[in-house]
């Protein structure tokens, strides 16, 4: 019984085990003991211990390409836990989790970073520490070599007590690169091809999981502009790849890399055909992208370099609503149509104090 | 325990009293879930028109479906059966097709100008000889209880 309303309350997925999510960047092997011994290892007893214990796990699932069984790691965790019957299960998850119900991910107010300049000049000086070392600078250079490549490249920068250290480039396909995964990476750099976009894929969104508290972020490089995906407000991030699971939202297969059928592949559809009727011919699956990264409160910031003083910028989404929406009318043509919900739509640079 | 089986209880009637005050919404669901994606074997292969034809509720718009790739522009086709902004109150359902016209040709047929969608009739004109690769319904799973005294 307990079993079960604890279950309930979490609303997991069935199987999360031996999913593929963010494996573009990891090979680890982690092997069921050894998760469970670090999640037995942690503070025993409470039930917001277990359960963010068990986060973990679901959370790491996606970054890692490991096979474990949650279910049986729960059943083994619950058998040393002793549950409080005076707690109400779902005001307790709802305190511990934001809504205990499993609802809308999506936030109709989206909270912006905390301080978008401050993690900008952070991650510069980060990127600029790396480049500081030649062979970095050489490497990140060899990878813009492949801008007009038909095939993703990629490397990545790590750093231990010796300094940092970069990757081969490895060469990729049309739509991802596979790179190895490293303990102590700091940065992923990789380029996107020509005719994609330079937004961050779904797959560059989960890869930002699972990794050491070292890690900065992903670069992309696009034609000659690179930008910086990194993960600003950790419980944030977590809690969507989470809910992510739940709803079953991420398909690297799929052409937006969002699965058909579910609410963020209709926001991504909606959001594009906006922006696409406001503003034709421009990329609209970049400020799509970010739209999403904002509206499903994803904890990410995208950064874009400026050559000009060796620095990256917090890039912005400013929309402007129209005041009536959502009602149908006629065009002349005959046929209804749904009102705009937005006058604008621009991706701009933050201006950031010196 | 007696707490949690109380709460149990409440959540499985919860869930009961949800599913009898959605009923045109989920008459809806269930017609798009079990006669079209269900069926959707009658449709697979066969130009958009077919499926068109056989509904029994009329599209009131359409979006292009869009990926990464401009190229991915238009590959799928949405249909939605009401004005609904909210997905939790959306009907609709994707259609993905063997090959489309490509996107100089599809963009304008959306969005003819600046500001400006295109109608749906448009839309279907140029879709309806189109052979289907696929038919997806929405994924209702994951609705949120809505006003059961709201019906579309």
């Amino acid at each position: 019984m307990l079993l079960g309303m604890f279950i309930l309350c979490l609303n997991l997925p069935s199987s999360v085990y031996a999913e593929d999510y963010g494996s573009e960047y990891h090979e680890y092997e982690y092997d069921e003991t050894e998760l469970y011994n670090e999640l037995a290892a942690m503070n025993p007893g409470d039930m917001t211990t277990k359960v963010h214990a068990l986060q973990t796990v679901v959370i790491t699932a996606y970054s890692f390409n490991f096979t474990v069984d949650v279910y049986s790691l729960l059943g083994q965790l619950i058998n040393d836990f002793t549950f409080d019957t005076s707690q109400d299960v779902f005001n307790w998850y709802a305190i511990n989790f934001g809504s205990g119900d499993n609802g809308d991910d999506s936030g109709d107010n989206p909270e912006p970073p905390d301080d978008p300049c401050a993690e900008a000049k952070k991650l510069t000086a980060a990127l600029n520490e790396a480049l500081a070392k030649q062979e970095v600078q050489d490497q990140l250079n060899a990878l813009k070599g492949f801008k007009n490549s038909s095939n993703e490249h990629g490397f990545i920068i790590t750093k231990d007590a010796t300094g940092y250290h970069v990757s081969d480039i490895i060469p990729g396909t049309a739509n991802n690169v596979n790179l190895p995964g490293d303990p102590n990476v700091v940065f992923i750099a990789h380029e996107h091809t020509l005719n994609a976009s330079a937004a961050p894929s779904s797959t560059d969104i989960y890869g930002l999981g699972g990794h050491n508290a070292s890690f900065e972020g992903n670069i992309i490089i696009y034609g000659d502009d690179m930008y910086l995906l990194s993960v600003t407000d950790q419980a944030k991030y977590d809690s969507f790849v989470l809910k992510s699971n739940q709803k079953g939202y991420y398909d690297k297969d799929a052409s937006n890399g969002w699965k058909k059928e579910t609410k963020i592949d209709d926001e991504f559809g909606e959001f594009v055909g906006e922006f696409s009727k406001l503003n034709p011919g421009s990329d609209a699956t970049y400020p799509t992208q970010q739209y999403l990264m904002d509206r499903f409160n994803m904890g990410l910031t995208l950064q874009k370099w400026s050559g000009t003083d060796n620095a990256f910028y917090p890039e912005e989404l400013n929309v402007e609503e129209n005041d009536d929406t959502g009602s149908s009318t006629t065009l002349g043509g005959g046929g209804n149509v749904i009102k705009s919900k937005y006058k604008k739509i621009e991706v701009n640079k933050k201006d950031c104090p010196d | 325990m007696k707490k949690l089986i109380i709460l149990l209880f409440v959540t499985v009637s919860y869930t009961n009293v949800k599913a009898q005050d959605l009923h045109s919404y989920a008459d809806t669901a269930n017609y798009l879930i079990h006669q079209i994606e269900n069926k959707k074997n009658l449709y697979v292969g066969q130009p958009l028109s077919v499926l068109l034809d056989s509904l029994k509720i009329d599209p009131v718009r359409s979006i292009a479906g869009a990926g990464m790739r401009k190229e991915d522009f238009g590959k799928d086709l949405r249909l939605y059966f009401n004005w609904e902004r909210d997905f939790e109150r959306k009907h609709f359902i994707i259609i993905e097709f063997n090959s489309v016209p490509e996107y100089t040709t599809l963009f304008p047929v959306f969005y003819p100008a600046i500001g400006q969608g295109g109608t749906l009739q448009s839309i279907l004109l140029v879709y309806r000889p189109l052979i289907v690769k696929d038919v997806f319904v929405k994924d209702y799973t994951n609705d949120e209880p809505v006003n059961p005294d709201v019906h579309y």
